[in-house]
């Protein structure tokens, strides 16, 4: 059942997201070649004000991607829950729990393709001009550090705050919309004070764990000190944390859509 | 003979006097098969249970009579049918002298007018 | 059990307006039912909690046996009074959409009745009328092989020929074991088709009886009936 509702969660969605892809894959072409054919002291003020835009566009143009992402997949939750369209997803045999996962998993879907694709066509843009050097650089300066070790946990760390995050974010705009939903009339407002209430709650707890952990004491680093090793540590705790909250986003979605239902 | 139903009445009531005229007047045939419940109740636009109801009465007076596996078919008692044609002949008939009642004719000028239209026409 | 649907002391109240109020009633299998009452008198709210999309204050649905959850949901073919099918979607997408989510749902019928109406199957669905669209979804929903259907409306903002359709097919339709459950004010073109009917006023249920019950004791077509107990 699962398979089906991410079968059709993809179908609503990739007529979006692929539109937005190619644009960007038309720009990248664009800037890729404008960087290649104007050189960089190019005294053609035509042509070098064309490179500028273009790259403007493109950076303009990758922001908006990643914001996209965001506003597609909080629409499409949006609707399918709350819509017309949720008179079709909440009268089909399926159970709320499956609904809500194929609505994380086609999210985290669609964010790990954005990532890919913002990153393919970052490197395409920076190939051939020291990219091999940059990471070369990178791996000597890794290798010179004192705690290998700590070095492998960063990385792992960090692949796995990178998943998390996909997670994390989408399943905070669900669970704000599940709040929302409990306003009836007023649910798209209530929906926002939700986010921003799930936010500012979240920030001050983390600046009190922070504190209370000793993170801001200057008297912890010294100068042989593994810096990285209490990052790490750190990392690992952030991890855990956010992984509860993600978890209890999850409840509260699967509760309110699940028990506290009331479609007009 | 179309499903003219009138809306103050119980429809089972009137399904049951149009299939007996229908089934009369020979436009179901002597022994013929008759359409089946979901189909008179279609053509009819009323609900199939109480056309099931109409026919089930018609069983139980004879006037049809149902194989399992087949269907529903007129019964072949030709007396039966003629009887049944008279009993709501004269019933017509009794309603209508009452009708020229109601204007002021007697029996026996409504008997006289009866005989003069039809001459008339004949000629 | 031979009870298809049972209504227990249902209350639904949204803030401080009572919706509905202790609804209690039973349907057998094998009814066409009318639920009928003025516009705002809890008819939809009856049946959005059939269908779980709404959660009743207090009291409970039972269906075959089970509280209204996703098992009752299989047994439940639902037509809302508006549209809700995906508008970017072909028809023929809708119909393999219901295929796939529901294990009654029979493809051929649908594909047929579409053939009958002269709608075409590649046709997007945003591209059609109102009126064809809700005929779409009538047909998607009739056919399904379920056990209740719940009908919200279905000929209201039709028009004689599709009223007199729709009508066409719940009766052909019909079936012992199935029972159908048509919410509508508009009572005169579908008396002849209801086996039962159920008033309901202002979130209270008022009577419930047979369609014959009425026109043999009140000597009145349910219409006129209907007419007299609601009187403004």
């Amino acid at each position: 059942m699962l398979g089906k509702v991410f079968k059709y969660d993809f179908k609503a969605t990739v007529r979006y997201f692929v539109p937005m892809y190619v644009i960007l894959a038309v720009l990248t072409v664009f800037n890729k070649l404008f960087m290649e054919l104007v050189p960089y002291n190019n005294k053609n003020y035509v042509a070098t004000s064309f490179k500028t835009a273009f790259l403007v566009f493109y950076i303009i143009s990758l922001v908006c991607v990643f914001l996209l992402t965001y506003v597609f997949l909080t629409i499409h939750f949006y609707k399918r829950m709350t819509g017309d369209e949720a008179y079709l997803t909440f009268t089909l045999p399926i159970k709320i729990t499956t609904q809500i996962n194929a609505k994380v998993y086609i999210a985290a879907f669609w964010s790990f393709i954005t990532s890919l694709v913002v990153g393919i066509s970052f490197l395409i843009l920076a190939a051939g001009h020291g990219i091999i050097d940059f990471f070369g650089k990178i791996c000597s300066l890794i290798q010179s550090y004192q705690y290998s070790g700590s070095i492998i946990i960063f990385i792992i760390l960090f692949i796995l705050a990178c998943i998390l995050s996909m997670f994390y974010s989408f399943l905070m705009i669900y669970a704000a919309i599940s709040v929302g939903h409990l306003f009836g009339k007023y649910r798209i407002i209530g929906a926002v004070g939700a986010y921003m209430g799930f936010y500012t709650i979240l920030q001050v707890i983390s600046i009190l764990i922070m504190s209370v952990s000793g993170f801001f004491r200057y008297s912890n680093y010294r100068n042989d000190f593994d810096f990285l090793r209490f990052f790490n540590g750190y990392m690992f705790y952030s991890l855990v944390f956010s992984t509860i909250v993600t978890v209890i986003y999850y409840i509260i979605t699967v509760y309110v859509f699940g028990k506290k239902l009331n479609l007009e | 003979m179309t499903w003219n139903l009138k809306s103050n009445q119980p429809i089972y009531t009137q399904l049951l006097e149009t299939i007996q005229i229908r089934i009369i007047s020979g436009f179901y045939p002597v022994g013929g098969k008759l359409p089946s419940v979901r189909e008179l109740a279609a053509e009819a636009a009323v609900n199939p249970n109480t056309m099931q109801k109409a026919l089930s009465e018609l069983e139980r007076s004879g006037l049809i009579h149902s194989q399992r596996t087949t269907g529903r078919f007129i019964t072949e008692d030709t007396v039966m049918i003629r009887k049944l044609r008279e009993d709501i002949a004269r019933e017509h008939i009794e309603k209508f002298f009452k009708s020229m009642e109601q204007i002021g004719f007697t029996n026996e000028e409504t008997e006289e007018l009866i005989i003069a239209i039809t001459r008339r026409e004949e000629v | 059990m031979s009870c298809l649907l049972e209504c227990r002391s249902i209350t639904k109240k949204f803030g401080t307006f009572c919706a509905l109020s202790d609804i209690n009633f039973t349907i057998e299998r094998g009814r066409i039912v009318g639920l009928l009452g003025p516009n705002g008198s809890g008819k939809s709210t009856f049946i959005k909690i059939a269908n779980g999309l709404l959660t009743p204050t207090s009291g409970e649905i039972i269906i075959n046996g089970s509280s209204v959850g996703t098992e009752t949901k299989k047994m439940v073919s639902y037509l809302p009074e508006r549209t809700y099918l995906n508008n970017w979607m072909k028809v023929s997408e809708m119909i393999a959409y219901f295929s796939d989510f529901y294990d009654d749902f029979d493809k051929n019928k649908a594909y047929e009745m579409l053939q009958r109406l002269g709608i075409s199957p590649d046709a997007k669905l945003k591209t059609l009328s109102k009126g064809t669209k809700e005929k779409v979804q009538l047909i998607l929903v009739m056919s399904r092989n379920a056990d209740i259907y719940l009908l919200d409306e279905p000929i209201g903002g039709v028009d004689p020929a599709a009223r007199d359709y729709i009508l066409n097919t719940i009766i052909t339709n019909y079936n012992e074991n199935s029972s159908v459950i048509i919410s509508t004010h508009l009572i005169s073109d579908i008396e002849q088709v209801l086996d039962d009917v159920i008033f309901i006023k202002n979130g209270h249920l008022v009577l419930t009886s047979s369609v014959e019950d009425i026109r043999m004791n009140q000597e009145k077509s349910i219409d006129a009936y209907f007419r007299e107990v609601f009187r403004c």
